[in-house]
């Protein structure tokens, strides 16, 4: 009997594979929050690099800003409230009510996310500013005294935070809507109990530990927020730890090592309150895409869906319409005023922001950056995704939880961290493009890999074994099985992040260079350095760009996604 | 700027000075556009590094706001521009130097909208508010070595003031 001895080929083994991409995770991730660390540990010369002697001085010097913290969590608060509110009550409404409509509402209900929280915070400072604001000199020009509204202060910052940061809030408590079994809200109504009592006693306990999940997500969200209150906060001098970070970075010279003590600190709150978010929601199984789905039944709310229709379009109107018509109504005059002479209205804004070579390249920087980083993300997390769910490599937790920690790290915090990184590498790529596609990648990891690890946890793994008892190769399964059924989910994916690095302003303010600039940052620059007016305009043309290019992009992805689309 | 204002009416009125106009608890920008607009909706009533471009521009515009000139004097400083040492065109960027000290130089940088900047040559025509330079008792740091080494202290107090 002869024996044959077949060469084999080398083929990395799980416990390598684990390892280069736990290698690479951490690298991309950790990276910056080390040295994000050592800055804030620098208690020598502030400009020294590397730091000259390390301490904790500049945590002990935190005190003096303890005001900035007690801002911070209070904004935090009051918006989270809001949004949960906003939240459950448009979530009740679309998944638990006939109200007419719904299907279109639910789509609406993404709009104020389109709409950069950047040019909400400037819309609102043009509507509720205590003295030129609309609604005061309205309020003035009835009779009225003083001002009705003055959005420069926590509750107009918290209101605008939750109106176009807190619809995410709408999202997680419409989604545990949509999958909690209707028969206990029927049975109350068939006891006698009516709409409103079944919707306290019934529904919301039911969706409590969603809506808490919720809760807290939005809580560590809204304490990393930065537009809002870098717009409507400074003329109150009303700071948070955001926009002091700003401010100590920008000025000359820099305080980064204070800066830094104040983003580690924000970072360790937010860290606790994901971890707590993780251990709410842990547990449970996510299989949807078998024989077993059920459809939740809609409750009959008999004349009141009219009142709670009235209620949804209040809410878009307040979140959307409003803030767009006043930046359209600002764009077209001299000194904004809600009561402008002929003389006021000028073409003027749009004449110079046209002319502009920022505008342009900034527009034209944004569009490539959000295709790369979707293009980019949707291939690396999905890879990700099915790695650390899906492969049973040693280490996936670990995997998952160093992907997971930018969620727990403010935006501008993290940039922050990039910016001092990346100033001494060896290859020179800080204050271009490139960087802020490595960092765009790293902060959307948690949205990119929560998303299509969402849709991966619902197929059911006895789809992909099927196949691989009758033969199928690793690829062929993933070809063949995983892929057509991951596709609208990739799909989703790659729109998310598209937007998401459209609309980002915390991780590029600090890192936008002189020869890459990119929109939202680029708007900032704009209100500091011109006018509202001019900023107004400059806004809309980029919003209106961004817009077109979602509208392809969309069209692209339903034809993508039909049967029969491939 | 903020600098030049802080160390020059520092020197006028005395080191107390800015602790006591802190009292005031004034509001801090970043730019002097943010500055203009608001006074120019009537949001604030008087701003105080009122940089005379900013005014200038929304005078044009408009706005209902007048400009006004303490007689102690007004706080000034330079825009300097100047030749590296090693410069990849050296020849070039004298050419520019003798060019921005130029009266059409001058002229330029004092009439052109994103500039605005009054020139000191005496025969380099008015601003387009109809004044000069010459009009006002400008206020300039005259120990430059003292006006840098200050700086330090300038950031800690400027930032006391604005709440940093």
């Amino acid at each position: 009997m002869k024996h044959v001895e077949r060469a084999r080929s080398w083929r990395p083994g799980p416990r390598l594979v684990s390892l280069v991409v736990g290698g690479a995770a951490a690298v991309l991730v950790l990276y910056p929050i080390a040295y994000l660390i050592q800055a804030s540990l620098s208690v020598g010369d502030p400009q020294a690099r590397p730091p000259e002697a390390y301490g904790l001085d500049n945590f002990l010097g935190l005190g003096r800003y303890a005001h900035i913290f007690g801002n911070t969590l209070l904004v935090a608060g009051v918006a989270t409230v809001l949004a949960i509110v906003v939240g459950f009550t448009m979530g009740w409404i679309l998944s638990r009510t006939n109200v007419p409509g719904r299907a279109a509402f639910e789509q609406l209900m993404a709009m104020p996310y389109y709409v950069t929280p950047l040019m909400g915070a400037l819309a609102w400072g043009l509507i509720g500013s205590a003295t030129s604001g609309f609604v005061n000199q309205l309020w003035r020009a009835l009779g009225g005294e003083g001002h009705l509204i003055d959005i420069n202060t926590p509750w107009g910052i918290a209101w605008v935070m939750a109106l176009f940061e807190g619809s995410v809030a709408f999202v997680m408590i419409g989604a545990v809507m949509k999958s909690m079994d209707p028969a206990m809200e029927e049975a109350s109504q068939v006891l006698g109990a009516g709409r409103l009592r079944t919707m306290l006693r019934i529904t919301l306990p039911l969706v409590l530990p969603g809506v808490l999940g919720a809760a807290v997500f939005v809580f560590a969200e809204m304490l990393g927020s930065f537009s809002a209150a870098l717009v409507l906060g400074l003329p109150n001098r009303f700071y948070v730890v955001t926009t002091a970070m700003y401010q100590l970075v920008s000025q000359y010279p820099p305080r980064f090592p204070t800066a830094a003590a104040m983003g580690v600190s924000l970072f360790a709150v937010m860290f606790v309150m994901v971890w707590i978010y993780r251990r709410i929601v842990s547990g449970g199984t996510y299989v949807t895409i078998t024989g077993k789905a059920f459809r939740p039944r809609v409750m009959d709310v008999g004349r009141l869906r009219w009142p709670l229709l009235g209620l949804c379009v209040a809410y878009l109107g307040v979140a959307v319409v409003l803030p767009v018509l006043t930046i359209v109504y600002a764009s077209f005059q001299r000194l904004t005023t809600v009561f402008p002479r002929a003389d006021n209205f000028t073409l003027a804004n749009y004449v110079t922001a046209l002319s502009l070579d920022a505008v342009r390249s900034a527009l034209w920087n944004s569009l490539l950056l959000g295709l790369a980083t979707a293009s980019i993300g949707v291939f690396v997390m999905g890879f990700l995704s099915w790695l650390i769910y899906r492969s049973r490599l040693p280490g996936a937790g670990v995997i998952e939880y160093v992907l997971m920690f930018p969620q727990a790290v403010p935006r501008l915090v993290f940039a922050f961290g990039m910016l001092w990184a990346w100033l001494v590498f060896p290859i020179p790529i800080y204050g271009t493009l490139w960087l802020l596609l490595i960092a765009y990648l790293t902060v959307f990891l948690p949205l990119g890999l929560r998303t299509i690890s969402g849709v991966i946890l619902q197929i059911d793994r006895s789809l992909e074994e099927s196949a691989q008892m009758c033969g199928a190769s690793w690829g062929y399964r993933l070809r063949t099985v995983t892929m057509p059924l991951l596709k609208p989910g990739l799909v989703a994916a790659w729109l998310l992040l598209f937007i998401a690095s459209v609309r980002e302003l915390g991780a590029s303010i600090l890192l936008m260079g002189p020869k890459a600039k990119v929109i939202t940052p680029a708007i900032v620059e704009s209100w500091f350095s011109t006018s509202s007016e001019l900023t107004a305009a400059l806004a809309l043309l980029q919003t209106l760009a961004v817009a077109a290019a979602l509208a392809v992009l969309f069209a692209v992805a339903r034809r993508t996604v039909q049967p029969g689309g491939e | 700027m903020q600098h030049a204002q802080w160390y020059t009416l520092r020197k006028l009125y005395g080191n107390d000075f800015w602790q006591e106009f802190a009292k005031q608890r004034p509001k801090g920008f970043d730019a002097r556009a943010q500055l203009f607009d608001r006074l120019s909706k009537g949001d604030d009533r008087m701003c105080v590094l009122a940089e005379y471009a900013g005014y200038t521009l929304f005078a044009e515009k408009g706005a209902d706001i007048e400009f006004v000139a303490p007689p102690d004097g007004l706080p000034a400083t330079a825009f300097f521009i100047g030749v590296v040492n090693r410069a990849p065109h050296p020849e070039a960027a004298k050419l520019f130097v003798d060019w921005a000290l130029s009266k059409r130089g001058q002229n330029v940088y004092q009439n052109q909208k994103i500039l605005l900047y009054g020139s000191l040559r005496t025969d380099a025509g008015p601003m387009p508010t109809g004044k000069r330079l010459s009009d006002f008792k400008l206020l300039f740091p005259t120990d430059w070595n003292d006006y840098v080494a200050s700086h330090p202290v300038f950031v800690k107090e400027w930032n006391s003031i604005m709440g940093l």
